[in-house]
């Protein structure tokens, strides 16, 4: 009764979570980790091989992480960074694809074979950086920016390679005449996409989604209709889904609970893209990978360090701080899965043989493996080295350019915006408390003298982006026993203070045991002032 | 490709129309299905992938949320009322399932389907009423979930039935084979996942390979996959594991559920005459029987009329759960597409209909069709007034409570519940006679015995109102749940100085234009807070020092409340009373 692609699709789940729990003590990120996962079902045991529907699934994963993107950054930040991303990201394509050339010259291979090398390495990840960015939240930051400008623009040379190849698989398509007419369609669609987005953005979008309000069901099918609608455009266009999705999340970025959105959308995305890891590392051809062992592995240092020399040198140049540079360095210092579906046209075609795919297969792993690895701890990898004087030598030029978020921190985050919520909020405010109001509904947040932030403090992302690990205290003033529950073993969890509401005195217990540092007994309050009131009224004269 | 595109835009839509009347989406995603069938717009090519995923998803999150951690303090009542109701409707269902002319199997499907009420519409309900937290809304959950389990459990009884004896046991051995590891998973393996602190990414994952693992199992021990989903999903189920799976878990079950009752609808299309008047008769079973049935199962049990007819109303419909049955049913080739259509239709029109059928005016209405309303409001006789010295002095002479006259010049708690005995014990010391007013049986049965003069009723019943002398009494205080009911307090009350306990700014307004004097215990609550929190910002606002200290003391203060409470009703003579500073 199981069908064969269900089957697989449940052995990759299986393998990645085993995956991720084995290697959690080596502090693996999950994406290193969902790759072995695949390496080991598909080349290394042969349990899974590729399956129309879980690739369906992979593609479906990518285009709602750049939905997300998009949806996190206005078209105006990324504005902000255009001539940066045109500027470094060209830079590295030319950097990278001269000295993989050389190398691959050195190591004596045939010019066809230097040819797809070098351009397998022009091309960086999206998915590796937006992916391990947007988990750490710095999708907004300024290098994060930097790194999705980058990958856009390379994602507009990716549709231009594409046309290019489409043309030399069909004896006829060589054509100027033709290569114009696909250009041409692609970039039409891409700017009439682009207007859609941005009309839709400011006419269409607002009222109809408004209407159906924040946190109802439909939100999560209204937004994904409309991310597929994109899709369905772009590909008729000869763009790639991504585009289309990246600006369908353009589209609906400026509305009031974007936040919210993403939120939904999260898990939905991280499941896809784990499959696309997975079946990622399910189809890397690693079949010559032993004999192909040593330029792969030269070839994969050289993109790493040049790359990373690279963005210090331009970023500095470009007058932002070495650390912004670092950031982006690490960011987008690998190839794209991108290089290795040229690979293997170039195979397919007859181009190049199958040494040359398992080359470009081995740098791919090693290199988003790697930068994997400095993506996630990437700050603390530039502390080192400032502490050791290898960085911070250099004066940020230009200032201006170089700012950072700032983090909140010792600040007190107050959940649930009711009439409790409200009087905490303004009597802690009176102290001179820095207070953060949370509720899910933006008119309980209207008309306050505090920061406010929109959303469901259930979700745990949520609570990270509210500062929750640097806050000083919790405070919940919910009326719902499960999320009390919740927030009280997340303070617990992070080492943050809390104080629950207790709404019913029976609760009281509950939440001292899930964690809670302080319970606020409402009803007991109530009681008193009430006997309060009898003793006004001289009933205990 | 567009076959998908066709059902997120039907889902879309779908989604558009509930929100526009207010409702669950669940009937309108069925609507939608069929709609899309009459025309001939369904992608049928998707329909058995849709089915199979969706029917696994939706049920692997129901059994996420199966919490009898909800049901605290109702659980006996919830036992009690759901096993008998849900044989009664079942052999109720069967019987008439027999006389429509079903065959033998066919009409079990139908009775078992007929018996279980929607946990995701009542829930909904409740939770837009914020009546969860109430006794009775307890005890409607609590058989909710009971309700959940067993279909769960007869779904693989059912579909062996063919296979004859050995056939059941067999696929009874395989299920408690898998509720035996759910179990397991439930005690070991779930606490160490929470522990682990996983990222949301990788947790949903393994969550998920649990799902598949559970799955797999199924189909080797040859048990349906809905019961594996299930209990995958009960295997994760304890807290606070659920807490932080059903954010990353929310948003696939809303898609893969999306997906899955449009499925549901487009497996029909269109219903024949006798398939309509089929579910006429079957719709009209669960509304008009199950209420009189749970409500006189709830009202033994202790529960006011009212409450045992707002639990009754709400329970009157069928599940998503019956649609998984009969889906089942269906595929292992045991009842014909058209049984399946009816129940469907029985489904989405009993859902549709149940906002209003469970309405505040239907339950009005309904209340004053039914003959000998009980509990007859009798007080219970109270204790005389303690004739201890206070501060020198001897209060007056104690009053003995009779029983047939109303009491006056009492002081009268409407809405007592646990944490008022505080202040009784303080109305006591100052010599006053009080009664209490509760609905909440377990209240009213604990203030009995501690001798306390306690009227079960609806306080905002006139009779109750009249039993506890509400017209003559000093002062009422009134700390009812509902504003509707207290509203209806201070019509009925004038001359009576009342106090009545709101939470919200809005509420305090309303009850003072009334007449009514307002306590608003959100204000009472943010001071002790404010006093809390001075103490935590002088201690360095670490959870270690200013932290521990008041949370030790909270622990010892509330179980010192409880402590002297319960004291105090068994009555030690021993033990000074608690009193209020």
């Amino acid at each position: 009764m199981m069908e064969p692609a269900l089957r697989e699709l449940g052995l990759m789940l299986i393998a990645g979570a085993v995956m991720v729990l084995l290697t959690r003590r080596v502090y693996m990120p999950s994406i290193v980790a969902y790759i072995f996962a695949g390496l080991f079902l598909g080349p290394l045991t042969g349990l899974v091989s590729e399956q129309e529907s879980v690739r369906r699934i992979a593609d479906a994963g990518i285009a709602l992480l750049l939905f997300l993107v998009g949806l996190e950054l206005s078209l105006r930040k990324l504005r902000d960074v255009g001539r940066t991303a045109v500027i470094a990201g060209g830079g590295q394509i030319i950097i990278a694809a001269a000295g993989g050339a050389v190398i691959a010259w050195l190591f004596g291979y045939a010019a066809m074979e230097i040819t797809f090398i070098a351009a397998a390495l022009a091309f960086s990840s999206t998915i590796v950086p937006v992916k391990l960015l947007s988990q750490k939240n710095q999708l907004s930051s300024l290098h994060g920016r930097v790194a999705v400008g980058i990958s856009l623009v390379q994602n507009l040379l990716v549709i231009v390679v594409l046309t290019f190849l489409t043309g030399l698989g069909d004896p006829e398509g060589l054509s100027g005449v033709e290569i114009l007419r696909g250009l041409g369609l692609a970039f039409g669609g891409m700017l009439l996409l682009l207007a859609g987005a941005l009309l839709s953005a400011r006419f269409v979008l607002p009222p109809l989604f408004n209407w159906m309000g924040p946190s109802q069901e439909g939100l999560l099918i209204w937004s994904l209709c409309w991310c597929f609608l994109f899709v369905l455009i772009a590909e008729a266009f000869n763009l790639s889904p991504e585009i289309g999705a990246f600006l369908a999340g353009v589209s609906l970025a400026q509305l009031r609970f974007n936040e919210d959105l993403r939120r939904r959308v999260n898990p939905l995305m991280n499941l896809f893209v784990a499959v696309f890891f997975i079946s990622l590392g399910v189809s890397m051809e690693l079949g010559s990978a032993a004999e192909q062992w040593l330029p792969g592995l030269v070839i994969s240092v050289f993109v790493l360090v040049a790359e990373l020399v690279f963005f210090l040198w331009i970023m500095i140049r470009l007058g932002y701080g070495d650390r912004t540079g670092w950031m982006t360095g690490a960011a987008v210092a690998q190839i794209s899965e991108f290089s290795l579906v040229l690979a293997a046209l170039g195979v397919s075609m007859g181009y190049i043989g199958a040494p040359i795919l398992s080359v470009v297969a081995i740098v791919a792993t090693v290199t988003m493996a790697v930068t994997a690895y400095l993506i996630l701890y990437s700050e603390r990898i530039y502390d080192w080295l400032l502490e050791r004087r290898i960085l911070g030598r250099w004066p940020v030029r230009n200032a201006a350019l170089d700012v950072h978020e700032e983090h909140s921190s010792g600040h007190i985050i107050v959940v649930g915006m009711n009439a409790l919520g409200r009087r905490i909020v303004d009597r802690l405010v009176a102290l001179g408390e820095d207070v953060l109001a949370v509720d899910t509904s933006p008119r309980n947040l209207e008309g306050l003298t505090c920061r406010v932030m929109l959303g469901n403090a259930e979700h745990v992302g949520f609570l990270e982006e509210a500062g929750m690990r640097d806050a000083k205290l919790l405070v919940s003033t919910l009326q719902i026993e499960e999320t009390n529950q919740l927030l009280a073993y997340w303070g617990r969890l992070f080492g943050v203070p809390t104080s629950i509401h207790a709404f019913d005195n029976s609760l009281a217990d509950d939440l001292l045991n899930a964690g809670a540092t302080h319970v606020i007994l409402s009803k007991a309050a109530g009681t008193r002032r009430i006997a309060d009131a009898f003793r006004s009224a001289g009933i205990f004269a | 490709m567009t076959g998908f595109a066709i059902l997120l835009a039907a889902a879309a839509v779908a989604f558009g129309v509930s929100r526009r009347f207010d409702m669950a989406p669940i009937p309108f995603l069925v609507v939608a299905g069929m709609v899309l069938a009459r025309i001939d717009a369904f992608p049928v090519e998707m329909l058995q992938d849709a089915l199979i995923y969706g029917l696994t998803v939706v049920l692997f999150v129901s059994g996420t949320e199966l919490s009898p951690s909800r049901v605290r303090g109702q659980r006996a009542v919830a036992v009690q009322v759901g096993i008998i109701q849900f044989g009664v409707i079942a052999l109720a269902g069967t019987g008439i399932a027999l006389l429509l002319g079903y065959a033998r199997l066919t009409a079990a499907y139908v009775g078992l389907a007929l018996a279980a009420s929607s946990t995701l519409v009542i829930v909904r309900l409740l939770q837009r009423r914020r009546q969860l937290y109430e006794p009775s809304g307890r005890a409607v959950v609590g058989v909710l979930l009971l309700q959940d389990l067993l279909v769960i459990l007869t779904i693989p009884l059912l579909t062996l039935v063919p296979a004859g004896i050995p056939g059941i046991a067999r696929g009874l051995a395989g299920i408690v084979a898998l509720v035996a590891l759910a179990f397991a998973c439930m005690r070991w393996i779930a606490p160490r996942m929470a522990r682990l602190a996983l990222e949301p990414e990788p947790l949903l994952l393994t969550a998920l390979a649990v799902l598949v693992v559970f799955v797999a199992l199924a189909i080797r021990l040859d048990v349906p996959i809905a019961a594996g989903a299930f209990l995958a999903g009960l295997a994760l189920s304890p807290f606070p594991l659920r807490g932080v799976l059903r954010g990353q878990l929310a948003p696939i079950n809303e898609f893969f559920a999306a997906i899955f009752f449009i499925s549901l609808g487009g497996l029909i299309g269109s219903p024949g005459p006798s398939t309509l008047l089929h579910a006429a008769i079957l719709a009209a079973l669960v509304i008009l029987v199950t209420p009189p049935v749970v409500a006189a199962l709830t009202q033994h049990a202790g529960f006011t009329t009212r409450a045992a007819l707002e639990s009754g109303l709400l329970l009157a419909q069928t599940s998503e759960l019956s649609l998984v049955l009969v889906l089942q049913g269906m595929l292992a080739g045991q009842i014909a597409q058209e049984t399946f259509s009816t129940l469907l239709l029985v489904t989405v029109v009993t859902m549709v209909l149940t906002p209003w059928v469970s309405s505040d005016a239907t339950v009005q209405r309904v209340i004053e069709l039914v003959p000998g309303r009980r509990p007859i409001p009798v007080r219970s006789a109270g204790r005389v007034a303690r004739l201890l010295p206070v501060a020198g002095r001897f209060p007056p002479t104690a009053q003995r409570a009779t029983e047939t006259e109303p009491p006056s010049g009492h002081v009268l708690l409407l809405g007592c519940g646990a944490g008022g005995m505080p202040l009784l014990e303080t109305l006591f010391a100052a010599g006053h006679r009080v009664v209490a007013v509760d609905d909440d049986p377990n209240i009213v049965e604990q203030l009995r015995r501690g001798e306390v003069e306690v009227v079960r009723g609806d306080a905002s019943d006139p009779d109750t109102l009249r039993a506890a002398g509400a017209e003559r009494a000093l002062i009422i205080s009134s700390t009812i749940r509902r504003p509707r009911d207290n509203y209806r307090l201070l019509q009925t009350i004038r001359d009576v100085p009342l106090m009545v306990r709101v939470f919200e700014d809005e509420d305090a307004d309303w009850v003072r234009a009334a007449g009514g004097t307002p306590i608003v215990y959100s204000d009472a609550a943010a001071d002790e807070f404010m006093r809390w929190f001075e103490q935590f910002r002088r201690g360095g606002g670490s959870a270690d020092q200013a932290g521990a200290e008041p949370a030790g003391r909270r622990l010892q203060a509330g179980r010192q409340t409880q402590a002297s409470s319960h004291h105090s009703l068994e009555g030690r003579k021993d033990e000074r009373p608690q009193s209020l500073p």
